[in-house]
């Protein structure tokens, strides 16, 4: 389907590492109601999102990536145009923690614009067998000026939630670039009228610095 | 197909008439089942008529009560994933069904809680068009306000192009990279259109003849033709530009997609060989070389591996998108066909198929196994098959916008995974 010029499309890229959970919370926000007990396979590695927040629409491409530490060089292919970055890991799993901290370092260094970046806990439901304390991951966010979210894509725990921060700060931004162009007396941002696909500012400030430190 | 459920007819009313009764569905995470407009056309909407679309779940698994006490339960086709509503006990009309096209998202001003709409092919009371109310009417009147006034040469008025071409759904343009005569049909169909194409076509037998492909300026090329098709529409000044530009810009690579194919080809030939042998390497060192699951290698994925080398066999750009579209739903139903022998799965439960996989295929299942297939069909010319649809096929302008734009990355991917 051609972009609708009603919605304003934004990419969210998926990142972590394989068996975090990432295909999971995509689908359990994409498909909420009805992916139950859903009985057939399902492609799930591009879905769409529309969401409807007072005046204004938003559609969401949610991409999601290989996590496998085989295929971690084809990231950039992935990530290089998105407007937001959902970064997950499993909190009964220290490493796909620490591979957070990895898909942070190369969005500052490959993504040369400004983009939103959230952090979800996931598993919260195997929170019995925790490895990163809620504390250490909360403070990370902090100091990355992320979003944090305790999610769990089995019972459904913080998705929704996730997502309409992700979708509030994007059209923050947005509107933060508008009035920056109209005050620059520039023209607003590119590709709005022929694609209604949003483009961002290049900017070299850190990623996501107007992100709520916290969400939990 | 309309599927716009926020500024739809009857979320409207509840929206603006029914404040108290949105609260509550809201507050109390009820969903709406929302008709798409198209089937409400004439249509009267009252609060009846909304209360039979607004769902809460009950104990019982796939069964959902509408606000007014009805019964709707909730088939779920197990081949096809397609999901059903059936309206039950209360309706009028018992065992009326109605097919969920999209789930999405609204949220009112400063709330957090969001309402779940959920967009259904037709209301679930088939007798609520006679109902009397005038509400509806004259907001549908200006909906789908399609642009049915291209006017044939010779003054008649043309029934071209679609509701789809006008919105760009791609049904059209399917058409129109598939046979070059349906599309010039299009567009000598476009009053005015006999100079603008004449001097289109000139310009294209001139870049024929002259123009010499280059490595990594595609991007150039492409917006030269881009160019081409932009001044054939604005020539021709015709009422639906967008449908015009499309149909020029097909023509042109219809035209071209020969000299495209053969130029490219050459220029990538060494890294399609590279890739070949990477493809050969890959298959060679194991069965499961690639880190496909082990659940997939029982699974008959002939039709996608087929798919795959289709591709060689096409010189379109946009029939080579096509294709990549294809094999992608021919993968899903092949692991469904796997699967369905082996039991039912989870979505959200343990992930185990039969004793052991995912109904679920995210990209961490579906790159691997592209490589996998990939190296299989052996393709030929993989690089240039990229190339070509990436710059070519200009799939932000055919139909599947965002969706061909992941596949084309898919496809990037894969070229990366085995050339670097």
């Amino acid at each position: 389907m051609a972009p609708n010029p009603k919605y304003t499309d934004y990419k969210v890229v998926v990142l972590g590492e394989g068996r975090v959970g990432k295909t999971s919370l995509i689908l359990r926000y994409v498909r909420q109601i009805f992916a139950e007990n859903q009985q057939a396979t399902i492609q799930a590695s591009f879905l769409t999102k529309k969401l409807t927040l007072g005046n204004s629409r938003v559609q969401l491409a949610i991409w999601d990536t290989a996590g496998q530490e085989r295929f971690h060089a084809l990231g950039p292919i992935y990530y290089r145009d998105a407007d937001a970055a959902l970064l997950v890991y499993d909190i009964t799993d220290r490493d796909s923690f620490n591979r957070v901290k990895n898909w942070v370092k190369e969005l500052r260094k490959f993504v040369q614009k400004e983009i939103v970046v959230v952090i979800a806990a996931n598993k919260q439901d195997l929170a019995r067998n925790q490895q990163i304390p809620d504390e250490e991951s909360q403070e990370y966010a902090k100091s990355i000026k992320a979003g944090h979210f305790k999610t769990s894509a089995k019972a459904g725990k913080g998705v929704e939630h996730m997502f309409l921060h992700i979708s509030r700060q994007l059209l923050a931004q947005k509107s933060a670039e508008i009035s920056t162009a109209a005050a620059s007396g520039g023209s607003g941002p590119r590709g709005t009228v022929t694609t209604g696909r949003r483009s961002v500012i290049i900017s070299d400030e850190p990623a996501g610095s107007d992100a709520k430190s916290s969400c939990c | 197909m309309d599927d716009d459920a926020a500024a739809s007819p009857l979320f409207t009313y509840l929206r603006t008439k029914l404040p108290d009764l949105l609260e509550r569905a809201v507050s109390e995470g009820w969903k709406v089942a929302v008709p798409q407009a198209s089937s409400l056309r004439g249509a009267a909407i009252s609060q009846a008529l909304v209360e039979s679309h607004l769902l809460r779940q009950t104990a019982i698994r796939d069964e959902w009560k509408t606000a007014n006490g009805r019964t709707v339960v909730v088939v779920k086709d197990s081949g096809s994933g397609s999901v059903r509503l059936t309206a039950g006990r209360g309706f009028p009309v018992q065992g009326n069904t109605v097919s969920v096209l999209a789930e999405d998202l609204w949220y009112g001003p400063s709330s957090d809680q969001g309402l779940q709409l959920v967009s259904v092919s037709e209301p679930l009371e088939k007798d609520s068009l006679s109902t009397l109310n005038s509400y509806a009417t004259t907001v549908l009147e200006g909906e789908g306000g399609l642009p049915q006034n291209a006017y044939l040469r010779g003054g008649g008025r043309a029934t071209l192009p679609s509701a789809e071409v006008a919105r760009g759904d791609g049904g059209d343009e399917h058409r129109w990279c598939e046979d070059d005569k349906k599309c010039l049909e299009y567009i000598e169909g476009i009053a005015g259109s006999g100079r603008p194409l004449a001097e289109l076509e000139g310009r294209l037998v001139e870049f024929s003849r002259t123009y010499i492909f280059a490595r990594n300026y595609e991007g150039e090329t492409a917006e030269k033709l881009r160019g081409f098709a932009m001044r054939f529409a604005e020539e021709t000044g015709a009422p639906c530009f967008d449908s015009a530009y499309k149909a020029a810009l097909c023509h042109t690579i219809n035209i071209l997609e020969s000299k495209i194919w053969s130029s490219l080809k050459d220029i990538y030939a060494e890294d399609d060989m590279k890739a070949r042998s990477a493809m050969s390497r890959k298959l060679s060192a194991s069965c499961s070389g690639a880190g496909i699951s082990e659940e997939f290698q029982d699974v008959d994925f002939s039709e996608p591996v087929s798919g795959f080398r289709g591709l060689d066999e096409t010189q379109s750009p946009a029939m080579k998108l096509f294709c990549l579209q294809g094999i992608q739903k021919k993968t899903i139903d092949a692991i469904r066909k796997g699967k369905n022998h082996k039991g039912a799965v989870t979505v959200f439960g343990t992930s185990q198929l039969g004793s052991g996989g995912s109904s679920v295929v995210g990209t961490d299942e579906l790159l691997p196994l592209w490589i996998h297939l990939v190296s299989r069909a052996g393709v030929e010319n993989l690089m240039t098959n990229f190339v070509v649809i990436k710059f070519f096929s200009f799939f932000s302008l055919i139909g599947g916008g965002e969706h061909n734009n992941f596949l084309v990355t898919l496809m990037e991917s894969l070229v990366n995974y085995f050339l670097y």
